[in-house]
């Protein structure tokens, strides 16, 4: 039985083999480095635990292909491209007017299902027609899908990672609004503009409006969603709340009639294929991965060994959330890094903790080999590569992380404008 | 290989890997509907009567939500404590404590009922990517007795899909959707809701029909919580909660006391308190098999609760708990929680003389860990 360090060591170095000289599958490789992680724990092959770990992401897995369906019933369907078409029309083809459209709908989508990734497939499938009509390169594009969704995501009312730290230090999730207003807005202003520069002049009004009836059903089904969880959150336990995949396929069947039963089984099977199934097996295999890392010890050695400094140094070690993220993602690198930072941070407002340790998981989305979002934008436009989408990505998100770390280092004098005495009460 | 990964064996390798992912499916799913055996319980020699939860609320019967409670009335009549353990099913002391009640425990006024596996759902699964053991065994003079080791939340086999927000319907407070399915985040629950809900409305009707004094609900939390080695106490309940802490202190069991937060809601402390005449307290040990920093996660870490990466997480001031090389073995959580049991009781006695509730039988904080749990337990037959 080796030592977690050791087993560490290994599983990384049977990781890289499989996955690079032996050209295995991601997956494989992942699931290959966690057997043999549990071989050198003396569990042998812990066949319930492999299974077991393999569940791990399995409501965010149903989540990803919801919006993957979603994503595509609204392209195959045409209703997306005539959506962008008359969203760039109506827009009078500013680049700047279109630039804050789409980032409104994506924030939107990222605020009501709380995860960026499914935010990129829902929303990002309904914005990039328009978006290609700004004349940005299309690593442009995907890494502006990205980064807004995961603004979006930072924002209220739904932040999983955020609503997994407060759980784990057991807090309602209560309060948030306005700090988590505070991390979002500015990074996706930043977004805007920092895009909009790098945009052509933008297409003319004129040069093709879509189709009408496409255009409406578009504007009706989004309406539709986006009414529905506004509802939802200002009437809670008044409406049952069916969770984000049954919306997004009850959407995606809203387009029925524009896709007809063939359209219907395109759309379904290329949600079920590519780098959505890719991403699944991804998560799947991650899941057994951190369970095998866990039960061996290892999991805990990276997190001891991430807070091993006292502050100030605290904040420095935070880096280590992203970069344990870029394997558990953003909301495993909440609940296994978040919680305990929050604990250390225990002298100051929990809710700006929670809150500012929420955005910097959310770099996670960011961070190779998962990079959910940044994968999924990547192909949701399609003509690129994830390398290009990271680098483009790297200020905004380099922004969303400095709010995050504001709000910690400064928590102190945020408080008393951040938060107001009922917040303070309530926890 | 790279001839077997050809695309010309696609259809064989296809059907490998169907044929694989159905025996992964069956031999899996044996292992998982094997977690539905409850452990074993013996009744001791103080329980007078057995039934269950559903006795309350008919509609759990037959269902996974309905649990065992026991009944151990005294000969004279007195007030009445309810004690749960099994809320949080990987929280193993609570567990442990009502088992040990009992199995052990006597009275001569009044009544103990135990509800052993209050969320007995929970039970029948464990939490994926934290590497729970399903079993754990200890020692005994009859040989091993296994116990189980499962999930602070229902199994969503039983209720899904979780919510993207759990709303508490009484307050509207807000938490992560699968708190939905966290017992102590549902009271006072709802006889028509969902099943978690129904089982928290099923223990407040209990409550309320058996018109019980004082509750104890009985948990265990990480040692890098702050609310560790502490009960919590509605704020009707503090005042035998302060007592409870201070002959508790005399000795010599460091515990801590904090009132529970009103705008907190859902929890047994603050809804069973709000909501019935009983008294309602909470408490907690510290089980470092449950927290971020533990090493290896295995059944002995569980039983010994002993963890290096602890140790080295107190040096660093990052615990709320005390953490030596000893750690926090399941024997001295589960002997906390029998004596924060007993003088909860001598507390109770003292200010509400006109309900007694005396137990004899309530093994010794100092005895269990001395001896362990083995001696403690019976022979199953």
């Amino acid at each position: 039985m080796l030592s977690p360090g050791l087993i560490l060591l290994a599983a990384v170095i049977v990781l890289a083999v499989l996955a690079w000289p032996l050209r295995w599958p991601l997956p494989a490789a992942l699931i290959g480095a966690a057997v043999v992680a549990g071989l050198l724990g003396g569990f042998g092959i812990p066949f319930r635990h492999l299974v077991e770990g393999g569940f791990g992401y399995i409501n965010l897995v149903l989540a990803l292909f919801a919006g993957a369906l979603f994503g595509q019933a609204m392209l195959v369907s045409g209703i997306a491209d005539a959506f962008g078409r008359r969203c760039v029309a109506l827009l009078g083809g500013s680049v700047w007017l279109v630039l804050a459209f789409a980032g409104l709908l994506l924030f939107a989508g990222g605020m009501f299902v709380g995860i960026a990734g499914v935010a990129v497939l829902a929303a990002g499938a309904l914005v990039v027609p328009m978006l290609r009509a700004t004349g940005l390169a299309s690593h442009h594009i995907a890494a502006f899908v990205a980064v807004v969704a995961t603004c979006g995501m930072i924002a209220p009312p739904l932040n999983v990672p955020a609503m997994t730290i407060a759980d784990g230090v057991n807090m309602p999730y209560l309060g948030f609004a306005v700090p988590l207003l505070a991390l979002s807005i500015p990074p996706a202003l930043f977004a805007v503009v920092h895009f909009a520069l790098r945009a052509g002049r933008g297409t003319p009004p004129a040069a093709d409006p879509g189709d009408g009836r496409l255009a409406f059903a578009g504007f009706v089904i989004v309406a539709l969603i986006l009414g529905f969880w506004t509802l939802l959150r200002i009437f809670p336990g008044s409406i049952p709340d069916p969770a984000v995949p049954i919306v997004l396929v009850i959407g995606a069947l809203l387009a029925l009639p524009w896709l007809g039963a063939g359209g219907l089984a395109r759309a379904t099977a290329q949600s079920f294929t590519g780098t959505p199934l890719l991403l699944a097996a991804i998560l799947v295999a991650v899941g057994v991965l951190v369970q095998i890392m866990t039960l061996t010890g290892v999991r805990g050695f990276i997190v001891i060994n991430s807070m091993s400094f006292p502050p100030p140094w605290t904040f420095v070690e935070m880096v280590m959330i992203p970069i344990v993220g870029s394997v558990l993602t953003s909301m495993g690198a909440a609940n296994v890094l978040g919680v305990p930072f929050a604990f250390a941070l225990i002298h100051q407002d929990m809710i700006l903790n929670v809150s500012g340790l929420s955005a910097i998981s959310a770099l996670s989305e960011f961070m190779p080999p998962t990079a959910i979002a940044a994968a999924l934008s990547t192909y949701v436009v399609g003509d690129t590569r994830i390398g290009a989408v990271l680098r483009a990505s790297l200020w905004p998100a380099l922004v969303i992380g400095l709010c995050g770390l504001v709000m910690l280092i400064f928590a102190g004098e945020l408080t008393s404008l951040l938060i107001t005495a009922t917040d303070n009460a309530t926890n | 290989m790279a001839r077997v990964l050809d695309d010309s064996f696609h259809l064989a390798r296809a059907w490998v890997l169907l044929a694989a992912a159905a025996a992964i499916s069956v031999a899996s799913g044996a292992i998982f509907l094997g977690m539905h055996e409850p452990e074993p319980i013996v009744a001791g020699p103080g329980v007078t009567a057995q039934k269950m939860l559903s006795a309350y609320a008919p509609a759990l019967a037959g269902t996974a939500a309905d649990t065992p409670v026991y009944v151990l009335e005294g000969a004279e009549p007195g007030g009445t404590v309810l004690l749960l353990g099994g809320t949080h099913p990987q929280e193993v002391s609570g567990l442990m404590g009502a088992v040990l009640m009992i199995e052990n425990a006597t009275p001569q006024k009044g009544r103990v009922i135990v509800i052993p596996q209050s969320n007995r759902s929970g039970f029948t699964h464990t939490d994926p990517m934290e590497g729970f053991p399903h079993v754990f065994e200890i020692p005994t003079p009859h040989g091993k007795r296994w116990f189980r080791v499962g999930m602070r939340l229902a199994n969503p086999v039983d209720q899904w899909p979780d919510p993207d927000l759990h709303h508490h319907p009484q307050s509207g407070e807000g938490m992560v959707g699968p708190e939905s399915r966290n017992l102590n985040r549902n009271y006072p629950g709802d006889a028509n809701g969902r099943f978690t809900a129904r089982i928290a409305a099923a223990i407040v009707e209990l409550v309320k029909a058996e018109k019980v004094d004082i509750v104890l609900d009985m948990h265990e939390a990480y040692p890098e919580y702050p609310i560790i080695n502490m009960i919590v106490a509605h704020q009707r309940a503090f005042d035998v909660a302060t007592m409870t802490m201070i002959y508790l202190q005399m000795r010599d069991i460091m515990i801590d006391l904090m009132a529970s937060p009103p705008a907190l809601r859902g929890l047994s402390h603050r809804e069973i308190g709000d909501h019935t005449e009983a008294l309602a307290l909470l408490n907690e040990t510290a089980n470092a098999a449950m927290g971020r920093f533990r090493g290896r996660t295995d059944e002995t870490l569980v039983v010994e609760g002993k963890d290096a990466n602890y140790v080295r997480a107190a040096g660093l001031g990052r615990l709320f708990v005390p953490f030596d090389a000893n750690g926090h073995p399941l024997k001295d959580r589960t002997a906390r929680q029998l004596a924060v049991i007993e003088e909860m009781l001598v507390a109770y006695n003292e200010t509400y003389p006109d309900r007694p509730i005396e137990v004899t039988g309530i093994p010794r904080y100092e005895e269990v860990i001395e001896k362990g749990l083995g001696p403690y337990l019976l022979a199953v037959k």
